[in-house]
């Protein structure tokens, strides 16, 4: 079975064509916003005909980071998964928004083509109600269709899956209970019970949660109420500092990535990444309470490769406080690309 | 030295007065109702060696409640006090240590007091007022954040760029730190530990503000308030955590007044909030467990929600601490809700933690051990009683102060 994958983003286009499981192709079309996703796409189609992925008809999976509680699984494109993105717009414009314009142009750039859509956010659809819920009247959080999502579903869901299916090897106990670590631009940290999420570092937006390369992460409402009045950026200045100037960057002061912080000796670095591996070991606490024990621990993510300079943070703590069962400190990575998760979600569901 | 406590809250004035350094509580009473008059007259409830009396008088301001309560204790010459020991939440950047109150202390309160604008200006004013009143009475003040001056940097960053940081001075800050740390002093004597090495999570669990403080050898280590006392739990009518997006979208949605949204979620959220019924958790369990509310799987919900955090902190701090000698539940909900206590501690024997249900259940006599005689980690109820850590404070800079003058 051939399979192709989108990932659109803010500027770019990822693609990556696989032929019977393996990958073929991949790149990315830059100027994607700018000169709209038709041409982008066509772009694509002309690529990937050229390596032969077309030549049995191949199933399109398109990334969406969003997708609320309308799609608590990848979806097939088609008329009426269109309606329900439109409903689901209300509650984050942005992404959803970009999302709509991709998939229509999709439909005809792959006209015949099975099209699928598949988001971050469907594994966390089902989060438990005190975990999801904020603590503002219910009234509220209605109106603003306010809770608690994961961002990063899709890693989250096949490690935990792969964790799973090795835990079973060694232990008849059928739901492992697993701490999943996704290393990525905005990094998140699950609990997970066998296949069921029950807690989640992200909030209602990527904002809230871990600090992320440019997100501040959590900080006090309170602060963000003081940078939008006090500080005098009002509430979308706020935001775009919070989002696109804080987190890493933010404490190193210049732009930065997750492995460069995680790895680098330079002292600029070394501040932002104490700081980013204590909240994560305060999240693998919450985590550990949460599921009463941890039996597995599973990073996945653009940067797995730093996985042990987090794991030599994080997983003596745990053990020194008791929280890890006796195979736990093995932990595992899951390194598969988002391409390759996507693209598995083709035969998986 | 008689020392007389101040605990200033917005619309209320609890006081004690203590003989240090025996500890003794000579008298004791709350003014209610202070400020613009209220459907119920402004009165005082005095207390004196167990007599009670409730005394209705005007109080327009603090500081005429200071100097009703003063009158009060002038009845008797035994019940003058020697000094005045005020609670101040918040000490801002600079005060690292209870202080002496001076000129400079003085002009420092006033500039700092908008970093708490519910809980410091009236405390501040009060100061002024009993400097105005009393000016041959020293006093001293004893601030919530100071127990947290020991949390590291790291862990009390947030993730903003540098320069921000330094202009408005956003950064943790932590609170209840006078609670905390009585109740882990009183928590390293009963399991015979050195404080110094005691290693603890403290749960300050008010009917109104709530936090928790992982404590390692002795000094507080990370506290869920932050900046504010907005950050952290779910409390009585507080949100805690909150998606900073949210907070955002929420000022959108109030045409930019900042104040609006403050007070939705410092006053109508938490457990008010959620609930739709009370601000205090125990009504909510209460109605959530008899089942007889209409809203009930709200209530459920709102309880669930309040547990749930807790428990999750808690495991946060554990982790952090390593090898806890103790869980440490105090306050209004911390001391007298067993239910809180066993549900945000059951199922935590990764951790420790072995909660006995009979010995939790029948805890009423504090402070009390909890766990099972096998539990790793003790889990206790202590009675906080921040009064006489502050007349401690008070007493021993006292005694300094009076000990450098006679030395020099």
């Amino acid at each position: 079975m051939n399979t192709l994958v989108l990932i659109p983003g803010r500027k770019s286009l990822r693609y990556a064509g696989f032929v019977a499981g393996s990958e073929t192709c991949t790149g990315t079309i830059r100027g994607f916003r700018w000169q709209g996703p038709r041409a982008a796409l066509d772009e694509v189609r002309t690529i990937v005909q050229a390596v032969g992925l077309c030549d049995d008809v191949p199933d399109v999976v398109v990334h969406g980071l969003f997708g609320g509680e309308d799609f608590p699984g990848p979806a097939a494109l088609d008329q009426d998964a269109l309606v329900r993105l439109e409903r689901v717009a209300r509650q984050s414009p942005l992404h959803v928004a970009g999302l709509i314009e991709t998939a229509r142009a999709v439909q005809e750039v792959f006209a015949g083509m099975p099209a699928r859509l598949a988001f971050e956010t469907s594994f966390f659809v089902d989060l438990p109600l005190r975990e999801r819920t904020y603590a503002v009247s219910p009234d509220l959080s209605h109106k603003l269709a306010l809770r608690r999502w994961g961002y990063h579903g899709l890693y989250h869901e096949a490690a935990s899956r792969e964790a799973s299916r090795s835990w079973r090897k060694r232990d008849c106990a059928p739901s492992p209970r697993i701490l999943s670590i996704c290393l990525d631009a905005q990094p998140e940290i699950a609990a997970v019970m066998g296949r069921r999420p029950i807690t989640v570092t992200s909030g209602a937006t990527p904002l809230e949660g871990l600090p992320g390369e440019t997100n501040s992460g959590e900080i006090d409402p309170a602060v963000a109420l003081a940078l939008a009045g006090e500080a005098g950026l009002g509430p979308e200045g706020a935001n775009a500092l919070l989002v696109g100037e804080s987190g890493l960057s933010g404490l190193v002061g210049r732009r930065v990535r997750l492995d460069d912080v995680l790895t680098s000796a330079r002292s600029e670095c070394v501040r932002a990444r104490e700081v980013l591996l204590y909240r994560m070991l305060l999240a693998s606490g919450t985590a550990a309470a949460a599921l009463g024990g941890v039996d597995a621990v599973v990073f996945s993510g653009r940067y797995f490769s730093c996985s042990a300079v987090v794991a030599q943070h994080v997983l003596p703590h745990l053990d020194r406080a008791g929280a890890l069962g006796p195979h736990a400190g093995e932990w595992t990575i899951f390194a598969k690309p988002l391409e390759t998760v996507l693209a598995d979600t083709a035969t998986l569901h | 030295m008689r020392i007389i406590v101040f605990n200033c809250g917005s619309s209320s004035l609890k006081y004690r007065l203590i003989e240090m350094p025996g500890e003794k509580e000579l008298a004791g009473g709350e003014a209610e109702r202070v400020g613009p008059k209220t459907a119920e007259p402004a009165r005082i409830h005095h207390q004196v060696s167990g007599k009670k009396e409730t005394i209705v008088v005007e109080m327009p301001d603090h500081a005429t409640a200071f100097t009703q309560v003063m009158r009060l204790l002038e009845r008797d010459p035994e019940l003058v006090p020697d000094a005045i020991g005020h609670r101040m939440a918040h000490g801002g950047p600079n005060f690292k240590q209870h202080v002496i109150l001076d000129d400079a202390v003085m002009s420092e309160l006033e500039r700092i007091q908008e970093l708490a604008p519910i809980h410091n200006p009236p405390a501040v004013r009060l100061v002024a007022a009993c400097r105005r009143l009393y000016p041959t009475l020293p006093e001293t003040v004893v601030f919530d954040t100071v127990f947290h001056a020991t949390i590291p940097e790291v862990a009390r960053s947030y993730a903003l760029p540098a320069a921000l940081v330094a202009k408005y001075g956003f950064r943790k800050y932590g609170f209840h730190g006078t609670s905390h740390q009585y109740v882990a002093q009183e928590a390293a004597k009963l399991l015979g530990v050195p404080f110094e090495k005691l290693n603890a999570v403290s749960c300050h669990l008010g009917s109104g503000g709530a936090s928790l403080c992982a404590v390692v050898n002795g000094r507080s280590l990370d506290n869920t308030m932050g900046y504010s006392p907005l950050q952290g739990l779910m409390m009585s009518t507080r949100s805690g955590d909150l998606d900073p997006a949210v907070a955002l979208t929420l000022l959108v949605r109030a045409a930019g007044n900042g104040a609006a949204v403050e007070g939705l979620l410092n006053r109508k959220s938490g457990v008010l909030g959620l609930s739709g019924m009370s601000a205090d958790i125990r009504d909510v369990v209460a109605r959530a467990a008899d089942g007889g509310a209409a809203d009930i799987d709200q209530l459920a919900v709102a309880a669930q929600v309040y547990l749930w955090r807790i428990r999750k902190y808690l495991g946060a701090y554990l982790t952090l601490v390593g090898r806890a000698h103790c869980v440490i539940f105090t306050d209004t909900i911390g001391e007298k809700m067993p239910h809180v206590r066993w549900a945000v501690t059951a199922g935590l024997q990764c951790f420790g933690l072995d909660i006995d249900p009979e010995r939790n259940d029948a805890a009423i006599v504090l402070p009390a051990d909890l766990s099972t005689p096998s539990s790793r980690v003790r889990i206790l109820a202590i009675a906080t009683n921040e009064e006489m850590a502050i007349a401690r404070f008070s007493y021993d800079l006292l005694s300094r102060a009076r000990a450098e003058r006679i030395a020099q």
